[in-house]
């Protein structure tokens, strides 16, 4: 075992409840920074930028803000998203930047701390991704970055919550049983690989598989009192 | 049965019909449809002509009066109209209220303070009130002084001072000030501390001619202990009361005593109705003894509409009993707000005139309004047992007071009527005809009213007064002012000069028939109460009415035997002559081996591939069906899930062990699911969407399912989850190889024969029932298979998730719900009577068979005793046994090896733990499988290490400045499922909601019973995958988004 890499792997556990917090708008205005940053990047062109901001977008409107339930009276019932944990980012030496660009987008939106653990061809590309990050203002800890060679300790490691590859079905495949094998709990392995119509990364819903949901139901008649139905009055209806 | 006209109560001969007869009319009125009802008590209600005019005057002679009056506004009423209960700060002055005196470590009660203070604006009520009451009660006498010092302070900044002044001064000055506030409060609502303070205190009023009835509210009771205690202290009051009578002889109207009867048992309700009729009946006939032979007249108070019924038989018992015949002072409380109102009345009139002795009777309006609404909509009834707008109450009072004060009824009922209000106090005046009948009010409340009535109509007036500590007191009282405060609204009213005489006078039958509707159009009735389906139906089995045809209809399918077997393209392969033995299971019932439930034929390798074949073959014509077609088919099966209900009820008491209630919600549960995802299918998957992608190319999409999916159920909820899986997986456009539970196979065979009664096509779905080796081992390795919805262990998911990873072939989707290690947080601004209560039904309701059920108490130390001892007495109190029997509690748990395990673990546990309580078994237990429901106490969540799925409740105590080392107990443990807090600090709960990693949160209520659309349930970590069931994004998982016209992406990804 790595020790390096179970620190960074540490270091993210411990910022992500603080980032999680942060709150979805939030995270949202650090993408869009980060957007402006990559799209300065010569070399980048203008499609990852535009990626990222459309998964803010996508986002947004979906996990944005907590959903009121319908119910019966006295009771308030909330769903509201959160991220799950720390997620690897990981893909084959030709996948396409945008598609890495809309999981890392995504998957810091719903609340998730990243690993990026790219391919030796993608390290100049992994360097700059990972600077913009930081010059965008993601916080060191969420956004952290290790060697493709460390792959297989950070997918192995029963704590990260996840996967998120864009590549080859035979890389996903093993990646998958990877998972499989470990203990704890069921992670989430987040393929794309279809890597001309990304058509997984553009799913409306995508962000949904970054996220888990809470419910939560308060009793607004615990202490007696019942506002809602008070404020109904007798009204005129 | 013959119809109950209102009207036809005014006859003199109503009353000389058949007992029984009358009695046959009470119970179906219980929700009969409001516009019908009120048409008839309208007439009852309305004034004639003269009546009208001497309403009219008496009204606002009266009103004027107390306006004039500069004494008026005292007390309650002045501290109500300073804290509108329509202000935050009138809730929130409550709230203070009902929590900070039971409060007993400082740390906690100085961070509700600083929860309840720091949130509202109170400088704005500083000063508005000419009561000192008020200004000393709240924040204005108490703290002036220095209030006003910082107020004129340079740094103006803050217009909150009170923000300022708790921030600047040591706290606990503050907690000192809110105390004594809260005493001064105490004072108002309380007549005394025990009856000899109230009869002193009682005493100026006394002299002027009022009578009391004293009443020691409080809590029901849990324990038998408590019932003693109430008795005790109801007896006392009985004795104080009398002797003062005995030597008192200017006291014009003689006190009376009022019992609630919840305090007295227990288990006062309906499903316990045989201990309410001779345990309760005998400890209520001794007050009556003693009561009489003191000449102290008895009320028998009104609690909730499902206990109406019980109420009333007992009533009838006492009254008949040779201790009370001949006497004529043992009354009780009818509450106008019920729909059965009058028909009760007419039923009291006629057992009055049997008997031959009058009958006291207070006519309230009543006063669990909200609740009874909260209770209807939960439950999906078919309407409300009350009405829905206060002037339709007013005007059932009215009706019920004009039979009340009619000739034929005088001298059989003597009326007592409680109002504060001053149109209904000149009504009954003009109505009455004599002066056989009395007005009561509250301690406190309506001073100013009563006195000038009193002038006016030289009537009798009794006043209802709260006696006990006011720590016990004040939070009861503030409660029910809380969820009665519409009632406080004519007290603002009447000493409101801005407000018009005229409007305050409007008689409420004027005020009804102006209004579009009789009902209140704004309260949906319980079945619409979601705006795009309906609400699943339910039996409220406490009503005589209702519970009768039910269990006829569920008694007709209590002996059927049953047959199940996989079902593939709609040929059933159930036991027959030629069955393979090996695949031939007996089922028998959990609660009584020796019953035989039915037999099943478990699945063979060939039905296997049979259906996953046919599933396979059929999933793109599924696919290609209309996402309407496909929704239409679901809400069929849950119309057919209701016309079938009683059977499917009998088959959950026998197959899976299941109570009345448990099988009722299972029902339920199963019909919400199919309507919830009908329902979310039409608005995800219905239309092609347009969509703008990141290369901002609009294109045209739409979501289909994945293709076959396996559904492999519990079967804890062997209807329920079966269902809500399948459902969800064919709306979404997935064909279903379904594998239920081993255990409840019978179930699930009968919910696919009904599934295909609905007209889902055969090759859609497929049940193969047999053992997880057998079939789910197969099923999971198959290369056609798209993915797996589970419910189960985090073993098992695990190794659904290796057999589908070892699959070549691309990655299947695995939704998973799994275990937990649920716990609840209890600090000590909580009520312990509401903590026990939903602590029990959280851990030992269903057996303790549910994901969500409670396995983990955490309670702060400094209340950890009297929780403890509560949930010890209450547990003595529950009784398992029989499911099917309305009075059992807990049923068995699943199977033998379910039941080893957890007495295995109940003995390690003991081992070196302290039992704190244990329901013993009886004879009924003997030849099933149940396991004793037992509390625990240990010391640290370490100590367990698996879920233990059944009745067994562990007890951890916690200091309060320990509860982030709690916190992050909980979140260790890797589970995060479902979590209850307790606590009336609302900064706090929401961040330990907050911290805590759980799916479900439940804050001050029970935590198990999540309703499919209203709270969505799943958990995080080791308890699950999501997305939540019964939540809007759970049909997306099953589906993926494809392409209408393929527009590939732009150049350069």
């Amino acid at each position: 075992m790595n020790e390096q890499i179970s620190n960074i792997v540490k270091q993210a556990h411990a910022k992500w409840d603080e980032w999680n917090e942060l709150g979805c708008a939030f995270r949202g205005e650090l993408i869009h920074r980060w957007a402006d940053e990559i799209a300065q990047q010569s070399s980048f062109g203008l499609m990852p930028a535009k990626m990222a901001r459309y998964q803010v977008r996508q986002g947004f409107a979906l996990i944005g803000e907590e959903k009121l339930m319908p119910g019966p009276t006295g009771e308030s019932n909330e769903l509201y998203a959160c991220g799950r944990g720390v997620f690897i980012i990981h893909c084959s030496a030709d996948a396409p930047l945008s598609a890495l660009v809309g999981m890392i987008s995504t998957a810091l939106l719903a609340g998730n701390c990243i690993i990026l653990s790219l391919p030796q061809e993608l390290q100049e590309i992994s360097q700059k991704l990972h600077s913009t990050l930081l010059v965008a203002g993601f916080p060191k800890s969420v956004v952290q970055t290790a060697s493709f060679n460390s792959a297989e300790q950070l997918i192995t490691d029963p704590s990260t919550a996840g996967v998120a590859y864009t590549g080859h079905s035979t890389e996903s495949l093993k990646i998958n049983r990877q998972l499989a094998d470990r203990e704890g709990l069921l992670a989430q392995l987040i393929l794309e690989t279809e890597l001309t119509s990304l058509s997984s990364i553009t799913d409306r819903y995508f962000v949904l598989r970054f996220i888990t949901e809470k419910t939560r139901t308060i009793n607004v008649t615990a202490v007696g009192g019942n506002a809602a139905l008070l404020e109904l009055g007798c009204g005129d209806q | 049965m013959t119809e109950f006209i209102a009207q036809d109560s005014l006859q003199k001969s109503f009353i000389d019909r058949p007992l029984d007869d009358l009695w046959s009319l009470i119970s179906p009125l219980y929700m009969v449809d409001e516009d019908y009802w009120l048409k008839q008590l309208l007439p009852m209600a309305s004034p004639s002509a003269q009546e009208k005019i001497s309403i009219c005057d008496n009204a606002s002679d009266l009103i004027n009066r107390v306006r004039a009056d500069k004494q008026a506004i005292q007390m309650i009423d002045a501290l109500l109209l300073e804290y509108s209960l329509d202000t935050k700060e009138g809730i929130l002055l409550m709230c203070l209220a009902e929590a900070l005196m039971r409060i007993p470590d400082t740390a906690t009660a100085d961070a509700l303070i600083r929860d309840k203070l720091s949130v509202a604006d109170w400088k704005s009520h500083l000063k508005n009130s000419d009561s000192t009451f008020v200004n000393a009660s709240t924040w204005g006498l108490l703290l002036t002084g220095k209030v006003i010092n910082l107020d004129t302070a340079k740094d103006a900044e803050s217009s909150n001072v009170i923000n300022r002044f708790v921030n600047k001064l040591s706290e606990p000055v503050i907690r000192q000030a809110m105390n004594q506030a809260m005493k001064i409060m105490g004072h108002q609502f309380v007549l005394g501390r025990n009856i000899r303070e109230a009869q002193k205190n009682g005493s100026p009023f006394t002299s002027k001619g009022y009578g009391y009835s004293y009443d020691m509210l409080g809590e029901s009771a849990l324990t038998t202990e408590d019932a003693k205690k109430y008795f005790d202290a109801y007896m006392a009051a009985v004795e104080s009361v009398g002797a003062e009578q005995l030597k008192s002889t200017q006291i014009k109207i003689a006190a009376s005593v009022s019992i609630k009867l919840s305090a007295l048992h227990p288990r006062y309700e309906v499903a316990n109705k045989g201990r309410v009729l001779s345990e309760m009946y005998e400890s209520v006939l001794v007050l009556i003894k003693r009561a009489r032979e003191l000449d102290v007249s008895l009320t028998i108070d009104a609690e909730e509409a499902d206990r109406l019924e019980l109420s009333l038989v007992l009533f009838e018992k006492l009254y008949r009993s040779e201790i009370n015949r001949g006497w004529g002072k043992l009354g009780l409380v009818v509450q106008s707000y019920t729909k059965r109102a009058l028909p009760v009345l007419t039923w009291l009139a006629a057992l009055a005139k049997e008997q031959g002795d009058c009958i006291p009777l207070r006519l309230v309006k009543g006063a669990y309004w909200d609740s009874e609404l909260k209770l209807a909509q939960q439950n999906g009834y078919d309407a409300y047992p009350v009405f829905t707008r206060k002037e339709a109450t007013d005007v059932s009072y009215l009706a019920c007071a004009r039979f009340l004060l009619s000739d034929h009824i005088r001298g059989l009922i003597y009326p007592q009527f409680a109002s504060h209000n001053a149109h209904t106090v000149a009504a009954v005046a003009s109505m009455a005809t004599h002066s056989d009948y009395e007005f009561q009010r509250l301690h406190g409340m309506g001073d100013a009213l009563y006195k000038h009535a009193v002038d006016i109509f030289d009537c009798n007036v009794r006043i209802y007064a709260p006696v006990g500590s006011h720590k016990d007191l004040l939070p009861y009282l503030v409660r029910r002012l809380l969820e009665n405060g519409a009632n406080s609204s004519f007290v603002h009213r009447l000493v409101d000069a801005d407000c018009a005489v005229e409007t305050l006078i409007e008689h409420p039958v004027e005020t009804l028939l102006r209004r579009p509707t009789l009902h209140n159009g704004l309260i949906p009735l319980p079945p619409q109460i979601f705006a795009d389906r309906k609400n699943s139906y339910s039996v409220n089995i406490d009503i005589d009415s209702e519970v009768k045809p039910f269990e006829a209809a569920v008694n007709l399918h209590m002996t059927t035997y049953w047959q199940g077997g996989a079902i593939i393209n709609g040929i059933k392969f159930y036991p027959c002559d030629d069955s393979e033995e090996k695949n031939l299971h007996r089922v028998t019932a959990p609660y009584d081996r020796n019953i035989d439930v039915g037999s099943v034929q478990f699945s063979n390798k060939e039905n296997i591939e049979n259906a996953a074949a046919s599933a396979y073959e059929f999933y793109p014509q599924w696919a290609q069906t209309e996402v309407s077609e496909r929704a239409q088919y679901l809400n069929v099966l849950a119309d057919l899930l209701e016309k079938n209900m009683p059977e499917l009820i009998a088959l959950c008491h026998k197959e899976a062990g299941k109570t009345i209630h448990d099988s009722i919600d299972e029902v339920r549960e199963a019909v919400d699911f199919c309507r919830y995802y009908a329902q979310q299918a039409q608005g995800n998957f219905a239309t092609v969407t347009t969509v703008t992608g990141f290369d901002e190319v609009t294109r045209q999409v739409k979501r289909q399912g994945k293709g076959i999916f396996v559904c492999i159920s519990p079967w804890n909820f062997p209807l329920a989850i079966f269902l809500g899986q399948i459902s969800a997986a064919l709306v979404s456009g997935n064909t279903v190889l379904a594998k239920p539970a081993e255990q409840t196979s019978l179930i699930a065979a009968r919910a696919v024969e009904l599934m295909l009664e609905a007209g889902i096509p055969a090759k859609a779905i497929h049940l193969l029932p047999g053992t997880g080796a057998d079939i789910g081992g197969p099923l999971t390795a198959d290369l056609r298979i798209a993915g797996v919805v589970f419910t189960g262990s985090t073993e098992t998911a695990q190794r659904i998730n290796r057999s589908l990873a070892q699959r070549k072939c691309e990655a299947g989707t695995l939704i998973a719900e799994t275990g937990g290690q649920n716990v609840m947080i209890v600090d000590s601004t909580a009520l312990p009577e509401q903590v026990v209560r939903d602590v029990l039904r959280s851990a030992f309701a269903s057996a303790g068979q549910r994901c969500s059920a409670l396995r983990v108490l955490f309670v702060q130390q400094d209340i950890a005793d009297r929780v403890i001892h509560l949930i010890q007495g209450a547990m003595q109190e529950l009784r398992v046994g029989l499911p099917y029997l309305h009075n059992t509690d807990v049923g068995p748990v699943i199977d033998k090896n379910s039941k080893d395990k957890l007495l295995a673990h109940i003995d390690k546990m003991l081992k070196i733990n302290k039992l704190v309580g244990q329901i013993p078994l009886d004879e009924s237990c003997l030849s099933g499988d149940f396991v004793p429901p037992t509390a625990i106490e240990i010391s640290s969540l370490a100590q367990l290490e698996n879920e233990q799925f059944g009745p067994i409740l562990h007890i951890i105590r916690y200091q309060a400045d320990q509860l982030d080392d709690v916190i992050d107990q909980i979140n260790n443990s890797g589970f995060g499922l479902t979590m209850g807090i307790h606590s009336r600090n609302e900064a706090g709960y929401r961040s330990i909601e907050k911290r805590c990693r759980v799916g479900n949160c439940y804050i001050n209520r029970d935590q198990v019973g999540a309703v499919v659309g209203v709270q969505p349930f799943g958990g995080q970590g080791l308890s699950g995958t999501g997305p939540k069931a019964g939540g809007p994004h759970y049909l997306l998982r099953f589906s993926k988004q494809v392409s209408v016209n393929h527009s590939p992406l732009s150049q350069s990804l």
